[in-house]
């Protein structure tokens, strides 16, 4: 057993930070890059739980690699945001943090979740910061892609590319750590297309599975302009209530716990000086759940594009596995009815409807746009 | 009508007006208390829904005291500003007329008629209608122009009339914008676009309005089915359902699924794709308009 375990697939990377970890004098900053689902958090996680093992090598065993593979480490930060971008504050406060020595392991190590959601002003402010750290600081900033990371960034970072795994070594994974049977394993590694974190969770909840299922069926049942109306709705509806469902509940706790915190009984009126910090609570409710509406909105877009894919692969003949074997009946009829020139036109538009969601475009408009250019033509 | 009514029992009583919101201390108390020759006192106010902390204290002190012959009429539009002195006025047995709002253009210069038959005077329809056209989105608004109106101009009052006192002034909004639009009156369309800009209206509601409009079009293009039974499945007011078929009569399938793009590039344009998002909002609303056939 040792830290690395839980990185299918990422032979090479592993080898690379092995070596790093032996040489004991590791580079001060350095940038995961893999496309989503490769694991480059947990990459990331075991560099940073080898580089504090007691044994030196990443055991999984000592209680330093326990603590930072359960991310409570004192000296390891994971740093994340639910937001749609990292606020510039809460990287200056992170800067300092990089100045304070270890308390109790050989480094302090700062790990940047999704370094792809910083501006360009914020990741200026960190550009010192991780060019000249104090000898006991290492950075590591994860990205989907080196060109997701300014370029000042990216030459002041040593790069290690994670690629996406087999499906074999995902299921493989899912078999032994979750406790899947094969069967479901290798059904949740193919459909997800090798995502870890959502083969994980197609293979837990059904809930899951079942939108998943009906947003691949989409293009199967559009007929027209009324009906792509009515499917975008509701997608942008799902999205929305999930996401502002789970955004609420938080934000009811947090609420009733800076409550508690004042000192105001559950149903006291708050005091105007106080509401200032009240509607600081809302306003954090509300921005998570525009990220969230975002990130929902993309899985399904994501797993529409597997549609598109499997029609290519099997109007080009060109015998690739399919994503979604189990539809193979309709996707071939499906396909014969149209050309593969329509098929790339479909996913260049899913594709720009993703880049305009990003873009703060309503994210009902860019799903009714897709929708009707979705709709197959008559022929 | 209370005024009227004061002053015609009264014909000598001072009439004084405030606004609520600008109010100062002591003004009140100025207004209410006995003159020298013994006329009576009538005393309006408006704005109590935006009114300032001054006003307030005078106007609990007022209502605990009270005074002969001073009649108070106050105007609340609604919302939760000085409810400490309205719930005061309502123990205090105050009369109160809910004065509901008036929505419908019909409604509108069925009001307008009524201002002119008490004066006497006779206005032509047209008239009428370009009158509430010009001023009617607020009907404080709408009285003190037919007042002004009634004063100033001679004889009956015809559309030129009207013309030559509130010209140029159209009331704009996303909506109309859009109605013009997807029932391909491309002229329309266009200048109550330039006007709602003109006044104020920003791009990026004006293109969720067309959106709206577009999508409850979409969704009731060529589903045969009844305006009961499609407000019924999608949940809409079976007004809007009957609108939204009458202005699919103009669209085709095609037509309607190149302008959600259209829509959806335009959004994007407006927030920040573009450099100049009014001329994006215009060339979808000329493109929209041209696509809905007559």
């Amino acid at each position: 057993m040792s830290v690395w375990d839980e990185l299918p697939g990422q032979e090479h990377a592993v080898e690379q930070l092995s070596r790093a970890v032996d040489g004991g004098n590791p580079t001060h900053a350095w940038l995961f890059t893999g496309p989503p689902g490769s694991g480059r958090s947990n990459a990331a996680r075991a560099f940073a739980a080898a580089l504090q093992c007691e044994a030196g090598t990443g055991c999984g065993q000592c209680k330093a690699c326990r603590l930072v593979s359960a991310s409570n480490h004192p000296d390891v930060s994971m740093v994340t945001t639910e937001n749609v971008t990292y606020a510039i504050a809460d990287v200056r406060e992170l800067i300092a943090k990089a100045q304070a020595r270890p308390s109790g392991g050989r480094w302090r190590i700062i790990i940047m979740e999704d370094a792809d959601r910083m501006a360009e002003r914020t990741t200026n402010v960190l550009l010192k910061a991780i060019e000249e750290p104090p000898p006991h600081t290492i950075w590591i900033l994860c990205a989907p892609s080196p060109a997701d990371v300014l370029v000042t960034i990216r030459s002041r970072c040593r790069p290690v590319s994670l690629r996406v795994p087999s499906r074999e070594a995902v299921a493989d994974l899912l078999v032994r750590r979750d406790g899947l049977t094969a069967e479901q394993a290798d059904f949740a590694a193919r459909v997800s297309q090798s995502h870890i974190g959502v083969a994980r969770r197609l293979a837990r909840s059904e809930e899951a599975r079942v939108r998943r299922d009906k947003t691949v069926r989409l293009p199967l049942r559009l007929r027209s302009v009324s009906d792509a109306v009515r499917a975008a709705g509701e997608i942008v509806e799902i999205s929305t209530t999930e996401a502002s469902s789970s955004s609420q509940e938080r934000a009811d706790a947090e609420t009733a716990s800076l409550r508690e915190l004042l000192g105001l009984e559950p149903d006291a009126v708050v005091p105007p000086q106080l509401r200032s910090q009240f509607k600081q609570v809302e306003e954090s409710a509300k921005r998570r759940a525009r990220r969230g509406v975002n990130d929902s909105l993309d899985r399904s877009l994501i797993d529409l594009t597997t549609v598109y894919r499997d029609l290519l692969v099997i109007q080009l003949g060109t015998r690739t596995e399919l994503v979604n074997d189990y539809l193979g009946e309709p996707l071939r009829e499906y396909a014969a009815r149209s050309t593969p020139t329509d098929t790339l036109g479909r996913i260049d538009l899913i594709s720009q409807a993703r880049q305009r969601i990003a873009a703060n475009v309503t994210p009902l408009i860019a799903m009714e746009a897709l929708m009707a250019g979705l709709i197959p033509r008559r022929s | 009508m209370v005024r009227r009514q004061v002053l015609d029992a009264a014909p000598d009583t001072e009439v004084t007006r405030f606004d609520a919101a600008s109010y100062e201390r002591g003004e009140f108390l100025m207004a209410a208390s006995p003159s020298l020759f013994g006329e009576s006192k009538h005393i309006e106010v408006r704005g109590l829904a935006t009114m300032s902390e001054d006003f307030l204290l005078d106007a609990l002190e007022f209502v605990k005291n009270g005074a002969e012959d001073v009649t108070v009429v106050m105007h609340h539009s609604g919302g939760n500003r000085g409810k400490k002195l309205l719930d005061a006025l309502k123990k205090a047995g105050v009369p109160t007329v809910p004065c509901q709002p008036l929505k419908k253009d019909a409604d509108k210069l069925e009001f307008v008629a009524q201002e002119f038959r008490h004066n006497r005077r006779r206005i032509q329809p047209d008239a009428a209608r370009a009158l509430v056209a010009a001023v009617g989105s607020d009907l404080a608004e709408l009285a003190s122009a037919c007042s002004q109106l009634v004063q100033d101009a001679t004889g009956e009052i015809s559309q030129e009339k009207v013309d030559e006192y509130f010209g140029g002034r159209v009331e704009a909004t996303g909506f109309k914008v859009a109605d013009a639009a997807l029932t391909g009156r491309g002229a329309v369309a266009l200048s109550t676009f330039r006007h709602a800009i003109a006044t104020g209206t920003d791009p990026v509601p004006i293109v969720a309005a067309l959106a709206m409009k577009l999508r409850q079009v979409a969704k009731v293009a060529g589903v045969r089915q009844s305006s009961g039974q499609l407000a019924q499945e999608l949940g809409m007011p079976p007004w809007q359902v009957q609108q939204a078929q009458e202005q699919a009569r103009f669209w085709s399938q095609a037509d309607l699924a190149s302008c959600l793009e259209l829509i959806a590039e335009t959004d994007q344009l407006v927030k920040g794709a573009g450099r100049d998002p009014e001329y994006a909002v215009e060339r979808a609303v000329s493109r929209i308009a041209m696509s809905a056939r007559r």
